[in-house]
């Protein structure tokens, strides 16, 4: 009776290790799994046990390569819309890319990642719109996401943020559920095996286990950087953000994309912080520009959303050497695009 | 005479004492250890204004009615005596808990009657008294019970607390709840800790020793109300016509100062526990109005001396700075800082209204939500020790916020709003250039602007380099060391705050809209 109940026990662990093991070399697939192979049988099995059936599709390769396998030729890389109020704008631009189940599938993890680094009000717009985030959430809800995840490595203390952002709030109402980004056990080492200064870096969990990640940055200057706007926002998804600042700032934002890309970027442009970012001083930093980019592709969001600010996109070195690295295109008469006026 | 041994009633007065103390404590304990942010925090002001030591400096601060708490416990005391010692104040309570810990677990505890040997308390406490008024603030942290108290609970309880709410937060997590997060924290341990130790240890050794000793020989303030309950108008009183002197009472006195044989209670050392009222079985005891009874007068013949050699500093132990990033700079800056002292919250006005007031309770570093307060060592010595410092390095004190000045009870750190907290120069940022990635390095950084406020760190394109340098506003900077936090260069900054040591005012940073005023509504795609 003992022995039996040993043995389930033991079984029973084993199962559970095998299956954390599964669920990083399916969805994260940066390294090679150290174990022996398992039987195309058995990890089919298991797969579809631990449910994960459906997430094999790794965040980390742009979705435009699966999705394009497809067909939906007709769908445009690039949605912009100008005028509305921030919720109607994001609505018609997913009506123009699709909808949003073309990005999120039933029972799917998503992970939506806005700006929330600062502790200000949201009429700053030193953060992503709360009401935009909070249509993205229900969005992704009404797909049929299994959960929809928020969280940013913040700069500020967190919680201040989070609240104070009202992000937090916008997500709650939403559906969706804030995750912490503060503490280092969240973040696991990847490799950038194209980077040229960033070669690894620490990464949270929460990408690598997603099934779909939507970035939402907001357009912002930016001191060193010129413009934040969806590459830079991945400084929010990495533990150690000083080491970037330390080595060539915009060669390890270009490096960082050549491994992480986001199936949708959602660029917030709807208030714009003109100067003094990207923390701003007041609100006299702000034009109220009333525009959304969304785009499946990085590069090309970074470059319509620079056109937007009134910047040369080539006179920003992160976004070229980026399209260099082939993190994305940074020409965008090569892709489709669609603008809209509401 | 024959005695009848009664089983020991508990005394209604003891009852009252037991409920107002675990109130009292409980309130404390939850304001210094809670990690939450929660609302306690806002009432801080309230729960600790009865806190003597505190109360007392808050009030030559700042003096107000709100502020006169350390009067209601004088009166309190003059009317019944050491009131304060045993249901106020938080480190009296804790070792009465400690006390019932051992009658609960250990042996079965008998006091004995102590001559009078006050020489250590008056000692110890005249020579606080005397070092402070000679200017030498760093007694304080040595004279307050209730700091004592306070650093205990924030240096060794509080680390704990957080230690397994993380545990389980993450295992939460992992297990994919998301409804408890992992609480940040970011205090290394430091000589603060050693001597919060020290305390506790003496205080487990002294209560196992001699129940209540370390109020009768090493707090100041019980010396004070010490001397003034002798001429409080309730005192315990020993019937000399129903007393018996079989020494019931002397058993369970934990101040140690019923003499049984002569009928005599020494009102100065006792802490009022009311212990004594329900172990009397003939009624030889009462708590009433002066004179009540007869009492035998006889002097003391002898003194046995209190010896106790008790090390008041711990050893010189270096601060282990926090920091457990490792962060790999291309090149390792070479010009260290020049730092006199550590910078002070804002609110402290100079170092010597800041050091002159706190008793080092760590109440604002508990409370504060960026964790920049931290405890000092030798940062202010000898002027000050373990008083909390801004340490940049840790953490940078946010904008909007100005907890720490709300929470603080002795009026050390100065109540502020909102607003003129943001106008308080607390240091100015200095900005080493040959440190400074933009110069070693050619690259950009900006991690210090980024971080800046109100910009008075600000990057500016030097057409020479094309690359964009910090340059410091002075008159805008607030000194809150987010430039120094940010700031990614190491072993030494770049860029870091020197402290004032007489706090200036800032100017509000003047923001001209941007010039491009353009109108959307005939505007065509820029792409």
């Amino acid at each position: 009776m003992t022995k039996d109940f040993t043995f389930i026990v033991n079984e029973a662990f084993q199962y559970l290790t095998k299956q954390v093991k599964i669920s990083y070399f399916a969805k994260g697939s940066f390294k090679e799994p150290e174990k022996k192979r398992m039987e195309r049988r058995e990890f089919l099995k298991k797969t579809i046990i631990g449910g994960l059936g459906i997430g094999l599709a790794s965040p980390l390769f742009n979705l435009n390569q699966l999705v394009a396998a497809d067909t939906i030729a007709d769908f445009p890389d690039l949605t912009a819309v100008v005028g509305g109020e921030p919720a109607p704008m994001f609505d018609a631009a997913m009506a123009a890319m699709g909808g949003m189940k073309r990005f999120v599938k039933k029972g799917q993890r998503v992970l939506v990642k806005p700006n929330i680094g600062w502790d200000i009000e949201p009429e700053r717009a030193a953060n992503s719109n709360p009401e935009l985030v909070r249509r993205i959430v229900e969005h992704c809800i009404e797909a049929g996401a299994r959960e929809v995840m928020v969280f940013d490595h913040t700069c500020d203390k967190w919680n201040r943020c989070y609240v104070n952002s009202g992000i937090e709030q916008a997500v709650k109402d939403g559906g969706g559920k804030m995750a912490p980004g503060h503490s280092e056990s969240s973040y696991q080492e990847i490799e950038i095996p194209k980077g040229l200064r960033l070669k690894k870096a620490k990464i949270h969990s929460l990408v690598l286990e997603s099934d779909v990640f939507i970035n939402v940055p907001v357009l912002k200057s930016h001191g060193s950087a010129q413009l934040t706007i969806a590459m830079k926002n991945h400084m929010g998804i990495v533990w150690d953000r000083w080491y970037w600042h330390a080595n060539d700032l915009h060669q390890c934002i270009a490096d960082f994309a050549t491994v992480v890309k986001p199936h949708l970027n959602i660029v917030d442009a709807y208030q714009v912080m003109m100067q003094n970012g990207p923390r701003g001083v007041s609100k006299a930093d702000l034009k109220l520009a009333k525009y959304l980019v969304v785009s499946t592709d990085q590069v090309a969001a970074d470059v319509a959303s620079a056109r937007i600010f009134g910047t040369d996109p080539a006179q920003i070195p992160y976004i070229q050497r980026a399209a260099a690295l082939g993190a994305g295109e940074a020409v965008l008469d090569n892709l489709s695009i669609k603008r809209i006026r509401l | 005479m024959s005695q009848t041994r009664v089983k020991a009633k508990t005394h209604s007065l003891k009852h009252t004492r037991r409920i107002i103390s675990a109130f009292s404590l409980t309130l404390i304990f939850l304001l210094f250890a809670d990690y939450s942010e929660s609302l306690l925090i806002d009432y801080s002001r309230q729960v600790l204004s009865l806190q003597f030591l505190p109360s007392l400096i808050n009030f030559f601060t700042r003096p107000a009615l709100m502020a006169a708490g350390w009067l209601a416990v004088l009166i309190l005391t003059l009317l019944f005596g050491r009131i304060y010692c045993s249901a106020l104040c938080p480190l009296g309570i804790f070792q009465d808990l400690l006390l019932r810990f051992r009658r609960r677990w250990g042996k079965k505890i008998r006091y004995r009657y102590d001559k009078p040997s006050l020489w250590l308390l008056y000692g110890f406490s005249g020579l606080m008294l005397l070092l402070f008024i000679a200017g030498i603030r760093a007694v304080l942290p040595f004279s307050d019970p209730y700091a004592h108290f306070g650093r205990m609970v924030v240096q060794l309880i509080r680390p704990l607390l957080i230690y397994g709410h993380n545990c389980i937060a993450e295992a939460a997590i992992t297990a994919g709840f998301y409804q408890l997060f992992p609480v940040e924290y970011k205090m290394a341990a430091s000589a603060s800790t050693i001597f919060a130790l020290f305390i506790f240890l003496l205080l487990l050794i002294l209560t196992w020793w001699k129940g209540r000793i370390f109020c009768n020989s090493l707090c100041p303030v019980g010396a004070f109300l010490g001397l003034l309950s002798q001429f409080s108008i309730f005192r315990l009183q020993i019937d000399g016509l129903s007393c018996s002197s079989c020494g019931l009472c002397e058993r369970v006195c934990r101040a140690n100062c019923i003499d049984s044989e002569r009928q005599k209670i020494d009102m100065e050392r006792c802490v009022n526990c009311y212990d004594c009222l329900g172990a009397c079985n003939l009624g030889g005891i009462a708590y009433a109005p002066r004179y009540s009874f007869s009492q035998k007068q006889e002097t003391d013949q002898s003194r046995r001396h209190f010896l106790a050699a008790l090390p008041l500093l711990p050893d010189a132990v270096r601060q282990i700075v926090v920091g457990s990033d490792t962060i790999l700079v291309s090149a390792p800056s070479t010009i260290p800082e020049k730092r006199i002292h550590p910078v002070l919250p804002p609110g402290a006005v100079s170092l010597e209204h800041y050091l002159g007031r706190c008793t080092v309770c760590q109440l604002c570093i508990s409370a504060c939500p960026t964790h920049v307060l931290q405890p000092s060592f030798l940062g202010f010595f000898p002027r000050g020790i373990f008083v909390p410092e801004m340490d940049n390095v840790v953490s940078y004190c946010n904008y909007d916020c100005v907890r720490c000045s709300e929470v603080c009870p002795t009026g050390a750190i100065i109540p502020q709003g909102l607003e003129e907290k943001k106008l308080i120069q607390t240091g100015l940022a200095i900005f080493i250039e040959e440190n400074c990635i933009v110069f070693t390095q050619k690259t950009e950084c900006g991690a210090c602007a980024e971080h800046c406020p109100t910009q008075a760190v600000k990057m500016v394109l030097d057409p020479e380099k094309r690359l964009r340098v910090p340059v410091i506003t002075k008159e805008i900077c607030v000194g809150c060391g987010a430039c120094e936090h940010a700031c990614p260069t190491r072993p030494y900054r770049a860029i870091y705050v020197k402290a004032h040591s007489v706090h200036k005012k800032a100017e509000k940073p003047q923001i001209k809209a941007p010039e491009i005023p353009k109108i959307i509504e005939n505007e065509e795609f820029p792409f």
